[in-house]
């Protein structure tokens, strides 16, 4: 099979000591990657994109995103901390940036780098490949790993929409080590570049990352691990705060809320929240989308700000950052942009086809019959009881050897059902024996009796199961 | 009950029967248009069909789709999937195609003036449908009928 290759590393998990075996994430995972089985949440690792919807969804906080410790800034001599956007957004009143950033300092770094600026500098290069491309408009942005993630899945025939350019967060990457290694004349092995994520997919794209061979990104934590640190430290330092920041509002504002697009080329389509994207994906696959030149997508609801690993809720932090954008410069001055060299992709992107259902056309059709078949044996409500998100996605299971119709409870039921009526009237044949013919059940009549009873009892049994 | 696989009906080896899938298109209502062709799509490429392929018959689909919403009052898909092309019989209810060749030339349209303001009537739909599929025929009765048929091979 397709599918126990091409795994990569993930932040998304589910701990199962946490799930209950309830189906809310089965139901919200937008690649239908997620199973319950034996009363457990399972993600099915190459499928799942990271993008957090089954962290956002779970109620008893199972699906959560594995990311690093403040531990980590032992790793290395010399700490750099990369700001995220959003990170600016969780706070009130927050008039001038530099605080925050010399909160960070108290944490333990050594520096700190706000990928703002690499956001801005992304946002020059994508303007200037995309005037001088026009043969693939229109261009898809890259910068939500997620969103790559899912095009890379799902949407092979857009590959040459893809935007080959680096993420915000990589390129800042870049320029916070280069800075680091002038500063302090130590190799690149002994700084750590430790990215604030306001997201699982951000995280898991620094571990293993598309377009490029390696990220310069060491590790990852949580805006909100960091976000109550800060909260201590901010009011120690708001009376004077070190000189720290460079970023412009423009860079600040790039991924928070859509309006970067617009600084691109006019004719922009700004979308987010997993399931828009996928339906603008669709559009542009059939042809139906017409006259735009550049797609910005995210697949959390607000941009960045939604992402799952941020404290505030995504409208509220939006509106706080524009008050810490009123305090910005519109733009970087050009001649103190630092200068990033090429930030364009060294790396083909492979495309994964885990959707297939079997390993070759000829049995893949083979069993999407099956499937077409099997989904009309189902009550069709969907209800995820199975454990599988639909009816329709049971069905598939099924034909790729990885579940059972009476994973149902209603084949189930009606199997139980059949089972009885079937007992019913092999008892009414020994009756008869006895009764009329006055003679004694055969052998062949009591093993068939028994034979009954046991699979009815197994069945009973597993259905059961499914309410212990 | 335990093997799925048995009592699937399926194209075996050789044999040249179809998987059949059957769609309703419902006059006028655009917000559905598109569904069928997203179906069918997710099937294809769960069949492993590649991707080439399956674009130009969602990009067929989806043209022959909106021409029923549009055009027709509604009408009916039958897709076709076989090992090495997708057949695509789409028949409407409606006031047939006057002038065949036409319809075909591109930017040319009858499209009223509710669907234009929607972004629709563009006139490529007959030319779009045309240019990615292998083949095409068109058999139109006036005021009973269309019926496009379309393959594309892979």
């Amino acid at each position: 099979m397709p599918e126990n290759e091409n795994t990569y590393f993930h932040s998304v998990s589910i701990d199962p000591k946490a799930c209950r075996g309830c189906i809310h994430c089965i139901k919200f995972c937008p690649m239908e990657a997620i199973r319950v089985r034996n009363r457990k949440a399972v993600i099915t690792a190459e499928r799942c994109i990271d993008c957090g919807e089954c962290v956002r969804v779970c109620t008893s906080h199972a699906a959560r995103a594995t990311v690093d410790n403040l531990q980590i800034l032992k790793d290395h001599k010399y700490n750099v901390a990369l700001a995220s956007m959003p990170l600016f957004a969780q706070f009130k009143n927050l008039n001038d940036p530099n605080i925050l950033l010399t909160a960070i300092l108290e944490l333990g770094f050594d520096d700190v780098y706000e990928v703002a600026v690499g956001a801005e500098i992304v946002g020059n290069e994508t303007r200037r490949y995309i005037r001088q491309h026009p043969e693939n408009y229109p261009y898809i942005s890259t910068s939500c790993p997620a969103v790559l993630r899912l095009v890379r899945m799902r949407f092979q025939n857009l590959s040459e929409h893809l935007l080959p350019i680096q993420t915000p967060t990589e390129v800042t990457a870049t320029l916070a080590l280069k800075k680091a290694m002038e500063d302090t004349g130590l190799p690149a092995e002994d700084i750590g570049i430790i990215h604030i994520s306001p997201c699982p997919a951000l995280s898991a794209f620094s571990k293993e990352p598309l377009g490029i061979r390696k990220s310069k990104i060491t590790g990852n934590l949580s805006v909100k691990a960091i976000y109550p640190l800060l909260l201590q430290k901010m009011p120690l330092v708001k009376d004077n705060p070190k000189k720290l920041s460079h970023a412009s509002s423009l860079g600040l504002g790039w991924r928070a809320d859509g309006t970067g697009g617009g600084y691109i080329t006019e004719k922009y389509m700004s979308a987010n929240g997993v399931h828009n994207v996928l339906k603008i994906l669709e559009s542009l696959e059939d042809d139906s989308i017409d006259g735009l030149e550049y797609l910005d997508l995210y697949t959390c609801t607000g941009g960045c700000v939604g992402g799952t690993l941020n404290v505030e809720n995504p409208y509220i932090a939006r509106a706080d950052l524009r008050s810490v954008r009123a305090h910005l410069p519109k733009r970087i001055p050009k001649d103190e942009l630092p200068f990033s060299g090429d930030i364009s992709w060294n790396q083909r992107i492979r495309f994964d086809d885990v959707y297939k259902l079997g390993n070759t056309m000829q049995e893949s059709l083979r069993r999407l019959a099956a499937a077409e078949k099997i989904e009309k044996e189902f009550p069709g409500l969907d209800c995820g009881s199975c454990g599988a998100p639909t009816c329709r996605a049971l069905a598939e299971d099924i034909v790729r050897g990885k579940a059972y119709r009476h994973d149902c409870i209603y084949f189930l039921r009606d199997h139980i059902h059949a089972l009885t009526m079937e007992l019913n009237t092999i008892s009414d044949d020994i009756n008869r024996t006895i009764l009329e013919d006055k003679g004694h059940p055969t052998a062949q009549q009591m093993e068939r009796l028994q034979d009954y009873i046991t699979q009815l009892w197994a069945e009973l049994n597993e259905l059961d199961s499914r309410f212990k | 009950m335990n093997d799925a696989l048995d009592s699937g009906a399926s194209p075996e080896n050789g044999s040249d029967e179809p998987l059949v899938l059957d769609y309703t298109v419902v006059k006028d209502d655009f917000t559905r248009a598109g569904e069928a062709s997203g179906d069918v799509k997710k099937k294809l490429r769960m069949a492993g069909i590649n991707p080439a392929a399956i674009r130009k018959v969602s990009i067929c689909m989806y043209e022959g789709e909106i021409n029923m919403v549009i055009h027709a009052d509604g009408g009916g898909i039958r897709v076709e999937i076989y090992g090495d092309r997708v057949r695509m019989i789409l028949k409407d209810k409606g006031p047939g195609i006057k002038d065949v060749d036409k319809a075909m030339q591109a930017g040319w349209s009858t499209a009223s003036e509710e669907a234009r303001n929607l972004g629709f009537g563009a006139g490529m739909g007959l030319p779009n449908m045309k240019k990615n599929s292998d083949s095409m025929d068109i058999q139109t009765v006036i005021g009973t009928g269309t019926t496009v048929t379309m393959v594309v091979n892979y």
